[in-house]
């Protein structure tokens, strides 16, 4: 059925449910935003130390594999067979010298080259030679689909599109900049995954870490615990074309103020039994902020919440559905107590965190409701109907900003 | 040191009184089947596996337990749901006069929600240490591990 789009006089704030659920859209934004023109994150390089090690993961829909070849390089290769199609990459991660597809045993080299296949010439019998492949069959028209690679700072980006212009100028300098307080190239370690999959559509958490009116409402511990609300200083910062955003703010005490006067998640009463899970202990890299949210369009969210670290990786499987993959790290020097203290702090985020979990919850919520009614809007105009940085909180201009560019790319 | 029938009936009801307890929402009850100092993880296969030390919740002690308890029944917004848990017979896995039991057991989660139709929440097996106190059996240690690394959105209870 096709849908109204209806943006009527309001240019980005007002986003038609369509944009949510409809399925020719999200078609073309996987090959707009997912395939061609952006790039997509795929690993940290900490997950891939040793040459042979990979990683299985997804850019849009697709199935991809990270892995590092002999000279340390990192490829990413489509986990398609060149020959019938195979997805043939099945475990999660690994270590290898080669790919064989098991279906005819298609062999190809880390790099994605492939390097031989059985009867290619090919069987000798009474003096015949029956079958084989075709006389000017060449082995370097068949590797599997190369992927474009960026790393930087420890980790790791694709695209399909070759012609795709540089990751730092896709980020632009203001995300850049605080691109590099995190990944510095000081070395990272590897603390864990933690995967959700959430009834919504992608650009549902796109949103709702481009959203800094929700946290101090929706999450009490970041209202009572001063961890995120509306009397903090802080930053909304975009690139030139508004499609990234970074969330930048500084921790407070908590407690009741002005700003918790009506806000019925927060706890005057509330008290930790173990400080423990709020053990925060500033960071000299943090150069102030004690927290910046990241939104790298389209796949990509960087969590740097007071000690605990995080990216969270968007995978979409249709409109209205897509798995979240968390994954947390540290510095390879940490000590022993820091690290104890991010994986303390990691009980805050994932599927059961006590300020995430209610994310998946609430966007299931808007997705339901959109696909009873496609025809409704959104309202997103905190602050104003227009696009701009801000120096405050009380803003949805990130949000307007993400479809201003959406529109620009999708002509819709 | 010799696993009696008594004490053996002993552990077979902390098994099935902390299933029973969750499965009602008692939630307060949650801490008292544990040690004060008890560790509490629910972390996925993947992670155990490969040697990865993050969980999905991971407590030492029953303050972050209690902290926990209030997260669920207090602060955290989510779609209102019961769940069941089907809960295999405890193995014996060792047994030492200071390390207490250690047992293993398989698990079913079940969730449903008010609109919907019953779906699986989580499958897999605990890892325990179960201790002698004064007040009776107790959880020194439980670890539970998920099979299905990918949760249908997110867990609120502990299980």
């Amino acid at each position: 059925m096709k849908t109204a789009m209806t943006w009527g006089d309001a240019p980005t704030s007002r986003a038609p449910g369509a944009v949510y659920t409809d399925d020719a859209l999200y078609r073309e934004e996987l090959e707009r935003f997912f395939y061609r023109g952006h790039w997509c994150y795929v690993a940290l390089e900490c997950e891939l130390p040793n040459p042979g090690d990979f990683k299985r993961t997804s850019v849009g829909e697709r199935s991809v594999i990270v892995v590092r070849s002999a000279d340390g390089e990192i490829h990413v290769v489509e986990n398609r067979c060149a020959h019938r199609g195979v997805a043939f990459c099945r475990e999660r991660t690994g270590s290898v010298k080669s790919f064989t597809c098991p279906y005819h045993q298609w062999n190809y080299n880390l790099k994605g080259d492939l390097v031989g296949l059985p009867f290619r010439r090919g069987v000798k019998r009474e003096g015949q030679v029956q079958g084989g492949m075709p006389a000017d069959f060449q082995l370097a028209e068949h590797g599997l689909t190369k992927l474009k690679v960026a790393r930087r700072g420890g980790a790791v980006f694709a695209s399909f599109d070759h012609g795709v212009e540089s990751f730092e100028d896709y980020l632009g300098p203001e995300v850049l900049h605080y691109y590099d307080r995190v990944f510095s190239g000081r070395p990272l370690k590897l603390l864990g995954i933690n995967r959700q999959r959430i009834p919504a559509n992608w650009k549902l958490m796109q949103e709702n870490i481009k959203d800094p009116y929700h946290p101090g409402l929706l999450h009490t511990w970041f209202v009572t615990f001063g961890l995120w609300r509306a009397d903090q200083k802080s930053q909304m910062v975009m690139d030139a074309r508004h499609r990234h955003a970074c969330m930048v703010s500084r921790r407070n005490e908590g407690g009741a103020a002005d700003v918790t006067q009506g806000v019925t998640s927060f706890r005057a009463d509330m008290q930790l039994n173990d400080p423990r899970l709020l053990d925060v202990v500033p960071e000299p890299w943090w150069g102030g902020p004690s927290v910046v949210m990241m939104t790298l369009f389209p796949s990509l969210i960087i969590q740097q919440q007071v000690n605990s670290l995080s990216t969270r990786h968007i995978q979409p499987a249709g409109p209205g559905l897509f798995d979240f993959v968390w994954t947390h790290f540290g510095f390879a020097d940490d000590s022993d107590e820091m690290t104890r203290r991010r994986l303390r702090q990691a009980n805050l985020f994932g599927p059961a965190g006590f300020v995430s979990a209610d994310d998946g919850e609430v966007i299931e919520f808007v997705q339901q409701a959109f696909e009873a009614n496609p025809q409704a809007r959104t309202v997103s105009e905190l602050d104003g109907r227009e696009v701009k940085a801000t120096d405050h909180m009380v803003t949805e201009t990130l949000i307007r900003g993400m479809y201003g560019y959406w529109r620009e790319v999708m002509g819709k | 040191m010799k696993l009696d029938f008594d004490t053996w009936f002993q552990v077979q009801s902390l098994y099935a009184d902390y299933a029973a307890a969750l499965d009602a929402r008692q939630l307060e009850r949650w801490p008292g089947f544990f040690t004060e100092d008890a560790v509490y993880r629910l972390q996925s296969r993947e992670n155990f596996d490969r040697g990865l030390p993050l969980a999905i919740m991971a407590f030492e002690g029953r303050g972050m337990l209690k902290d926990r308890v209030f997260g669920a029944a207090e602060t955290i917004y989510h779609d209102p749901y019961s769940q069941r848990h089907v809960v295999g017979a405890p193995r014996l896995l060792t047994q030492d006069e200071n390390d207490g039991w250690r047992c293993e057991s398989n698990y079913v989660v079940i969730r449903t929600k008010r609109d919907a139709m019953p779906e699986i929440l989580s499958v897999g097996r605990t890892l325990d240490r179960i201790v002698a106190t004064p007040e009776g059996l107790r959880f020194g240690e439980r670890q539970v591990i998920f099979d299905n690394d990918l949760i249908p959105n997110s867990i609120i209870d502990p299980l």
